[in-house]
C-alpha cells in the first residue's frame, strides 16, 4: 500500500502537443481516485505516466517516498488493468495470473496459493485451465483483475476496465470492484469517461479537460459545488441547465433578470455577486434538472415560476424527463414519474433558487459556491 | 387469378436462381480441380517417373503409371551419389539461414512495427526495396566479398545472402502491427524486459505467421540453387540441389541418360519439404490471413 504524489507533471509529445499540463495531486494510501473527463483530456496519459508506460516530460512522480520518474514499470510495484484486459491469448487463466509472480521468481507453491486465493475471491476457480478466448467478457475482466491482485501491488491502475462490458455486467462489475477495494484496501487509480462509474466508485474524483485538472474533490462536492462551468456540465446526467441572466443589485438585495422576470437571490449568493462587482453584468445561471419542478406545491411557493410548452416527455421508470425551450436554450426537468404532463402540454415550472449555481460568463468560474 | 400468376412467377424465379447457384458451384469445382491438377501433375509425374525404367520414361507414348516398378532407382542414387553429405550440407545451410532469419526478422519487425524512432518509415522502405532486388543483380559483389573474406565453399558463404530476409521482416511487421500495444505494456508492467516481451509474448501471439513464413524460408533455403552453385559449386559444401543437377554427370564422369534416377533423387530431395508442409499446413492459412489483416 502506498501514497502517491504528482508534482507539476507535464507531458509534451514529440510533435509538440501538450497532453498534460501542470498536474498536481496528492493521493493518500487506500484512496480510490478517479480520473474522469472527455476523450483526449489527458486522463489515460496521466495514468500511463504513473505506470511508467509514458515518459514524464517534467515534474516529479513519487510512489511512497520514492521518486519513480525514470523507474521501469516492472520496478514500480504497480499492477494495471487495461481496457481490453490484455490477457495473453496463448496462456491459460492460471498462467496469465501467475505470469507476474513467475517473473519475480516467487516459489511455485506460493504462486499456486496466491492464484487460488485470487481465483476464489473472483470466482474463477473453475476457469483456471481455460484460455482467454474461451471466456466471456465479464470473466476476462475478472481474470484481468485477478492478474493484478495476485501481485499484491502498492497501487492498482485501471484504464477504463468496464468500457467493453454490456450495461448490466458493467453495473455488476462496478460493485465487484468497489467490494474488492474495501476488501484489499489498496490504493486504486481508475480512469473512466463514465461519470456514473466515477461518482459511484471514487473516494475523490479528478476532473480533467484539455490536459488540465479542473477540480479534485469528493463526488458529493463535485456535484453540489462544481468549481466551473465545465465541471458543472460534465458531472450529472442529464447535465445541468445553463441560462444567461443579468445581475441587478438593489440595495442589499440581488436579483437575476431572466426572461423579463427578476428573481430574488438568497443573501449568501447575492453577497458574492455584490463583492464581485457583477451589478448589470450577464452571468451564467446553472440549475440541475432535479431542481426544476412541475409540482403544484413548488409552483405555488416559488417566486421563479415560468410557463412553457413541453417538447419531449421521456419516461425512465423511476423518473421522468421533460424537455422544453426556455430563454433561448433547451431545458430539462427531472420530475416525479407520476406526473400527468405530456409532450405538447403547457406547464408551469418552478426553479429552486437555493440550488442555483452562478458562473462568470468570461472565466466560467463559479461565483456563488 | 392475379395472385396465382404472381406465385407462379416467384416460384419460377426461385427455381432459376437455384439453377444459377448450382451452375456457379459446378464451375467453381471445375476451376478448382483443373488448377489443382495443373499444380499437382508435375509432382505426380516426378514420383511415378522415379519408379520407371529409363526406357519407359523415353517411350514415345508416355505412361501415366509404371508398367514395371523400379524401386532400386532410389538405392542406386543413394549409393552412386554422395546424397548423405548433400543432405547434411543442405540441413546445416538451411538451419543456419532459418536461425539468422528468425532472429533478425523478429527483432527487426518489432522495431519497425512497435518502435518509435526517426526515419522508421524510410528505413522500412529500404527494406521493402531490398525485397525487389533479385540475387542475380547482387551476386557479383557478394561473390567478391565472399572471396575476399575466404568464405567461398564455406557454410557461412552459403548462408550470407539469406541471413536477413526482407520478406520475413515485412510479413512479421504486418502481423506485429495487428497486435495491440496493451499486451506488450501488460507484460512490461508484469515484469518483462523488452527481449522477453518480444520472445515470450509477441512471438507466441504471432506463432502461425512465424511458422508459415519460416516454412517458406525453409523451402527457399532448401531449394536454393543459384547462389550455392556460385559459392560452393561441386566442392565439399555441395548441397542437394547442386548434387541433383550433377546426377546427370555422376556416372562414369560424363553425361548419361539417367532421368529415372534424377527423378528418384528429386523425390528424395523434396521429401523433407513435403513432410514439413503436412505438419504445419494447418498454420499456413491462418498465418497468411493474419499477416494480410494489417
Amino acid at each position: 500500500m502506498a501514497s502517491l504524489s504528482l508534482e507539476h507533471i507535464d507531458k509534451v509529445y514529440d510533435n509538440g502537443f501538450q497532453a498534460v499540463k501542470d498536474f498536481n495531486l496528492e493521493i493518500e494510501d487506500k484512496e480510490f481516485i478517479i480520473f474522469v473527463g472527455p476523450s483526449g483530456c489527458g486522463k489515460s496519459t496521466t495514468l500511463r505516466m504513473i505506470a511508467g508506460l509514458e515518459d514524464i516530460t517534467s515534474g516529479t512522480l513519487k510512489i511512497g517516498d520514492r521518486i519513480v520518474n525514470d523507474v521501469e514499470p516492472k520496478d514500480r510495484d504497480i499492477a494495471m488493468v487495461f481496457q481490453n484486459y490484455a490477457l495473453y491469448p496463448h496462456m491459460t487463466v492460471y498462467d496469465n495470473m501467475a505470469f507476474g509472480l513467475k517473473l519475480r521468481k516467487v516459489p511455485k507453491d506460493e504462486i499456486k496459493k496466491k492464484v487460488l486465493e485470487a481465483a476464489k475471491i473472483l470466482d474463477l476457480e473453475k476457469l483456471l485451465d481455460r484460455k482467454p478466448k474461451a471466456l466471456s467478457g465479464g470473466q476476462r475482466q475478472r481474470v484481468a483483475m485477478g492478474r493484478a491482485i495476485v501481485r499484491n501491488p502498492k497501487v492498482f491502475l485501471m484504464d477504463e476496465p468496464l468500457s467493453n462490458l454490456d450495461a448490466k455486467l458493467r453495473v455488476q462489475m462496478r460493485l465487484e470492484i468497489s467490494k474488492l477495494h474495501q476488501k484489499l484496501g489498496t490504493t486504486i487509480i481508475y480512469v473512466t469517461h463514465d461519470q456514473t462509474e466515477a461518482m459511484t466508485l471514487g473516494t475523490r474524483i479528478v476532473v480533467m479537460k484539455d490536459g488540465v485538472v479542473q477540480q479534485v474533490d469528493t463526488p458529493h462536492n463535485l456535484y453540489h459545488a462544481p468549481c466551473n462551468l465545465f465541471v458543472a456540465g460534465f458531472i450529472g446526467s442529464p447535465q445541468m441547465n445553463f441560462l444567461d441572466a443579468t445581475v441587478r443589485v438593489r440595495g442589499k438585495e440581488v436579483y437575476l433578470e431572466l426572461e423579463g422576470q427578476e428573481i430574488l437571490l438568497p443573501a449568501s449568493k447575492g453577497d458574492k455577486l455584490i463583492q464581485g462587482g457583477y451589478d448589470g453584468k450577464t452571468v451564467v445561471m446553472g440549475i440541475r434538472p432535479e431542481d426544476v419542478y412541475d409540482s403544484q406545491l413548488m409552483v405555488s411557493t416559488s417566486h421563479a415560476v415560468y410557463e412553457e410548452t413541453v417538447r419531449v416527455y421521456e419516461m425512465l421508470g423511476a423518473e421522468v424527463f421533460l424537455y422544453f425551450d426556455f430563454a433561448g436554450t433547451n431545458m430539462t426537468a427531472r420530475v416525479d414519474p407520476r406526473t400527468n404532463v405530456r409532450a405538447g402540454d403547457k406547464v408551469k415550472f418552478a426553479l429552486d433558487i437555493n440550488k442555483i449555481h452562478i458562473f462568470d460568463k468570461e472565466t466560467e468560474a463559479t461565483i456563488t459556491n | 387469378m392475379s395472385s396465382q400468376t404472381t406465385t407462379i412467377s416467384i416460384a419460377k424465379e426461385n427455381a432459376s436462381a437455384i439453377r444459377r447457384r448450382k451452375i456457379l458451384k459446378v464451375i467453381q469445382y471445375v476451376i478448382a480441380i483443373v488448377v489443382t491438377l495443373i499444380m499437382i501433375f508435375p509432382l505426380y509425374w516426378m514420383i511415378v517417373s522415379s519408379f520407371k525404367s529409363q526406357d519407359e520414361i523415353l517411350a514415345t507414348i508416355p505412361t501415366l503409371w509404371p508398367q514395371e516398378w523400379h524401386p532400386e532407382n532410389y538405392s542406386n542414387v543413394w549409393s552412386k551419389a554422395n546424397f548423405a553429405e548433400y543432405y547434411l550440407n543442405t540441413i546445416i545451410m538451411t538451419a543456419g539461414i532459418l536461425v539468422c532469419q528468425i532472429v533478425s526478422g523478429v527483432f527487426a519487425a518489432y522495431g519497425f512495427s512497435k518502435g518509435k524512432f526517426r526515419g522508421q518509415n524510410v528505413l522500412f522502405l529500404v527494406v521493402l526495396g531490398a525485397l525487389m532486388i533479385p540475387i542475380q543483380v547482387t551476386f557479383i559483389p557478394l561473390y567478391l566479398m565472399c572471396a575476399r573474406w575466404n568464405l567461398v565453399n564455406t557454410f557461412i558463404g552459403l548462408m550470407l545472402p539469406e541471413m536477413v530476409s526482407p520478406y520475413y521482416i515485412f510479413m512479421l511487421r504486418q502481423t506485429f502491427m495487428a497486435v495491440d500495444d496493451s499486451y506488450l505494456e501488460a507484460a512490461r508492467v508484469d515484469g518483462m524486459g523488452r527481449v522477453g516481451v518480444i520472445t515470450k509474448i509477441l512471438a507466441p501471439m504471432c506463432k502461425s505467421t512465424i511458422l508459415t513464413t519460416t516454412l517458406v524460408t525453409f523451402t527457399n533455403g532448401w531449394n536454393s540453387y543459384f547462389w550455392p552453385k556460385i559459392v560452393a559449386g561441386t566442392g565439399e559444401k555441395t548441397v542437394l540441389t547442386i548434387g541433383l543437377a550433377n546426377l546427370k554427370n555422376t556416372f562414369a564422369g560424363q553425361s548419361t541418360m539417367n532421368n529415372h534416377e534424377i527423378m528418384a533423387g528429386a523425390v528424395m530431395a523434396i521429401l523433407p519439404v513435403v513432410i514439413l508442409f503436412f505438419i504445419f499446413q494447418k498454420y499456413m492459412l491462418t498465418g497468411y490471413s493474419k499477416a494480410a489483416m494489417k
